[in-house]
């Protein structure tokens, strides 16, 4: 197995440094040369940009509507919890232990007494 | 001397003055809106003229990169960056759209050309170009056509100076390779 200088492989059809160097140099002048150096912009150019930026910002704030309203809705319901969490040992227990439940007999039970004298109408 | 120093006082001037449209651009000024419009939009167009090589769709670019500088500009630090901002901006929409045509058959309606360089010969070399991938070709059209420095390019690319070097070689080879297999001739 015989090891090569690694200059020995190379194309020979690959031009020289100097050579790729003047290349590069030529094609770069094509390339150059298809340049487009001056422009002509609409006349309303202008008015159209600050128009779409108008439409735009509009638009951006439609977009994010939902997504707002939905993080306030989630804000208040994070706030709620917090405050619930935040105050829970004053708020008293729901149970209905030692409870009873007994019917309620009033003693001085009175009916309502009707007039005679008085029309149909009044005592409705 | 005393030219150079003119010279630098009036960048300052001016850059003062872009400075002050920009804060009222934040109010919603739609003359400081204008102002800076203005200033920008020629550099903006030429640049993706270049690139995309179709003069309404780099309308369309430009303004699209004017809106979203706009709509950005309260989460803009400095303000002195603005232009390199927009300008950036401008060149990621442009290659975003050389993505989006890769897949569509190319269309060029840029053959006026500068004196010098025949229709034909500008319709070549635009389809060529098309042969580049997108980071290939706007390396090549910032670097040549616009002639940056490579310190600009990596910037405005957002890349390291080394993938502009790189990158700017492929572009360079791959172009000589299709141009002489268009052409025939190795110049």
């Amino acid at each position: 197995m015989s090891w090569k200088f690694p200059v020995r492989t190379q194309n020979p059809e690959a031009p020289s440094v100097g050579e790729a160097d003047g290349l590069d140099d030529l094609f770069s002048e094509v390339v150059r040369s298809a340049a487009i150096r001056d422009v002509e912009v609409s006349s309303n150019y202008n008015k159209r940009t600050i128009r779409r930026f108008r439409v735009d910002s509009k638009e951006t704030v439609r977009y994010l509507m939902p997504l707002l309203t939905g993080a306030a809705i989630a804000a208040l319901g994070i706030f709620g919890l917090v405050e619930i969490l935040s105050k829970r040992d004053q708020i008293q227990p729901l149970s209905n232990t030692g409870m009873e439940v007994r019917r309620d007999v009033s003693p001085g039970l009175r009916f309502p007494s009707l007039e005679e004298s008085r029309s149909v109408d009044r005592v409705r | 001397m005393f030219g150079t120093q003119v010279i630098k006082n009036a960048a300052q001037e001016a850059l003062a003055l872009e400075l002050h449209w920009l804060q009222r651009c934040r109010q919603g000024d739609e003359a400081a809106l204008s102002l800076v419009i203005d200033k920008h939009r020629n550099r903006l167009v030429r640049t993706a003229s270049n690139i995309l090589r179709d003069r309404h769709e780099a309308e369309d670019v430009s303004q699209e990169a004017f809106i979203k500088a706009f709509n950005e500009l309260g989460r803009l630090r400095d303000d002195r960056a603005f232009s390199s901002y927009l300008y950036r901006i401008c060149v990621r929409l442009c290659m975003d759209r050389l993505r989006s045509r890769r897949a569509e058959p190319a269309e060029f309606d840029s053959a006026e050309g500068d004196a010098g360089t025949s229709v034909e010969n500008r319709l070549l070399i635009e389809k060529l170009l098309n042969e580049l991938t997108p980071e290939l070709r706007t390396t090549l059209v910032l670097r040549e056509m616009e002639q940056l420095s490579y310190e600009e390019v990596a910037e405005i690319m957002r890349v390291p100076i080394g993938t502009v070097r790189s990158r700017l070689h492929t572009a360079r080879e791959r172009f000589r390779r299709l141009w002489t297999d268009a052409t025939g001739e190795t110049r």
